[in-house]
């Protein structure tokens, strides 16, 4: 579903020496997976490489069992953007359009009928708790709101990869919960998560993978991942499952 | 696309429209000059005296004989000239605007409008009647010629500047224009970019707007164009002698002195800028999405 081999993200210079870490990851479909780590780290920088904003400068990425890397063609990524959903820490709109316009974006782009789209987006307002908001233009909407929005044009066309940057998990803790729920259903039908946070959420209830950023090999001096360098975070790589997750 | 007609942003307009309002108008202005001084010299040239008078002396009211022979000499000699004796009346008021009223008997006057060697008419008109008095018409147009050609030549020149000069600042006010629109709808760009959408709807929608206003701001200018024209005809209408007018309109219209290639060209004029706003809107918008930057 979604493969990367030693795809060159940024991070700080504090985290990662050259500010340069290879990152490989595989998901498969209706996986879900939290990436964590702290501020640099690349969290958003992945996100935004895997919903295809960012350039692929070198390694190898497949996502939807296309090849995105380096090489991919410009019909591919409209494509492969169409089955993402990626909810911004700071998402754009169309200011002259109306909320229920600019969630029901997606749906008309896509040649729906009519009906289609506005079931389905009166359907989506309610569960975001958006009704009030629907003919208010996204200026005048406050930043949970905004980010309500975006996670209902994110979610309103049901993706293949839905990508959560780190305001909508932890600005709200209502919102958070709608759009976790929501992710557990989307899931359950094939949907696969990447969650991006800088600290885990404390529920019980989270399921998931997790990927600690940021990524990189080992120094031949400092071969034990067990033992931090001073100051410097811990890299860690992908554990399929994380104990603090489990019920 | 009805919602994505709605969602771009749209600029003022109104200072592209003025802007190609004023440079169409001036344009248009620059291009009938050097017709209006064509026309005006043309009408100065035909106004200019180039009259060759022949005087005989007085021999009674009835021409005579010399007086024949010399109206078929020159009639067969200088066909073209149009030689034409004048009747008496017409004598009496010339001889009455150079002095007192003439009392003796008039002379004949032959007038030609002759353009050649003014010996050889001479001696051809001496031959006849020795003492036949030949008046060269006076040397205006030796004096007007220069005069005339640095006016063509000004009109020419001004007209070359404009042309130049709305060559060059049209193309520059539509990429500034295209380029406002393209900045203001940078983020419905990037939100369709964003969706995995084509752009090339909303560059068409905006495009379409782009020249519309260009069509609209070269039409204005091309209508305003009318009753200036008709204004500065009417007002040098003594200068280049023509007709009186009558009624609300000038008899006589612009049209009469520009060539309907030129009116061709004023009425082409909306049409190309709202071509050229168009491809430069479309330029912009595609090449702003290719580097989003």
């Amino acid at each position: 579903m979604i493969t990367l081999e030693m795809l060159p993200l940024p991070a700080g210079t504090s985290l990662v020496p050259g500010g340069v870490q290879l990152v490989s990851l595989q998901l498969e479909r209706g996986k879900t997976l939290w990436v964590t780590g702290p501020a640099e780290a690349g969290k958003t920088a992945l996100l935004e490489t895997i919903a295809l904003r960012r350039p692929v400068a070198d390694g190898a990425m497949t996502l939807l069992n296309q090849d995105a890397g380096p090489r991919i063609t410009c019909r591919t990524r409209k494509l492969l953007q169409q089955r993402i959903g990626y909810i911004e820490a700071a998402p754009l709109f169309m200011d002259r359009l109306t909320v229920a316009d600019n969630i029901a974006l997606p749906l008309e782009m896509n040649h729906a009928s009519k009906a289609d789209i506005r079931r389905e987006t009166e359907s989506i307002l309610q569960w975001f708790a958006l009704e009030d908001h629907a003919r208010s233009y996204p200026a005048t909407l406050s930043q949970t709101a905004r980010l309500r929005a975006a996670c209902a044009r994110a979610l309103i066309a049901q993706p293949s990869i839905v990508l959560v940057d780190e305001p909508a998990l932890t600005l709200c803790a209502g919102l958070r919960n709608h759009l976790l729920s929501t992710i557990r259903g989307l899931a359950r039908n094939g949907t696969t998560a990447l969650l991006a946070t800088q600290t885990l959420p404390e529920e019980a209830s989270l399921e998931g993978d997790i990927l600690n950023l940021p990524q990189h090999k080992p120094s031949p001096e400092n071969t034990d991942p067990s033992v931090p360098e001073e100051g410097v975070a811990a890299p860690r790589i992908l554990v399929t499952k994380d104990e603090r997750l489990l019920p | 696309m009805t919602s994505l007609s709605r969602a771009a942003e749209r600029p003022s307009s109104w200072p592209l429209l003025l802007g190609l309002c004023l440079l169409s108008w001036l344009f248009g202005l620059a291009l009938s000059l050097p017709c209006g001084v064509e026309r005006a010299v043309h009408h100065w040239e035909e106004q200019l005296n180039d009259q060759v008078v022949i005087a005989l002396p007085a021999t009674g009211n009835e021409p005579s004989g010399q007086t024949n022979k010399l109206s078929q000499a020159l009639t067969a000699t200088f066909p073209k000239a149009h030689p034409t004796l004048l009747p008496d009346r017409d004598v009496a008021r010339i001889l009455a605007s150079w002095s007192t009223p003439w009392e003796g008997p008039l002379p004949r006057l032959f007038t030609l409008s002759y353009h050649g060697e003014m010996n050889t008419l001479t001696t051809l008109v001496h031959n006849i009647t020795p003492e036949a008095i030949i008046v060269p018409p006076p040397p205006q147009m030796a004096k007007l010629a220069p005069l005339m050609a640095a006016l063509r030549k000004a009109a020419s020149h001004v007209a070359l500047a404009a042309g130049l000069a709305a060559a060059l600042v049209v193309p520059a006010l539509l990429y500034l224009a295209a380029r406002t629109i393209a900045l203001a709808n940078r983020q419905q760009q990037a939100v369709l970019l964003s969706l995995g959408k084509a752009v090339t709807t909303l560059h068409h929608i905006l495009a379409r707007r782009m020249a519309l206003t260009a069509f609209l701001g070269g039409l204005a200018g091309i209508i305003l164009l009318l009753p200036s024209l008709m204004l500065i005809t009417s007002a040098l209408r003594p200068l280049l002698r023509l007709p009186a007018t009558t009624g609300l309109f000038p008899t006589v219209p612009p049209q009469s002195f520009l060539p309907p290639m030129l009116w061709g060209t004023f009425c082409l004029m909306p049409f190309l800028m709202a071509l050229a706003g168009w491809g430069m809107t479309y330029l912009v918008c595609a090449r702003q999405g290719r580097h989003p930057s």
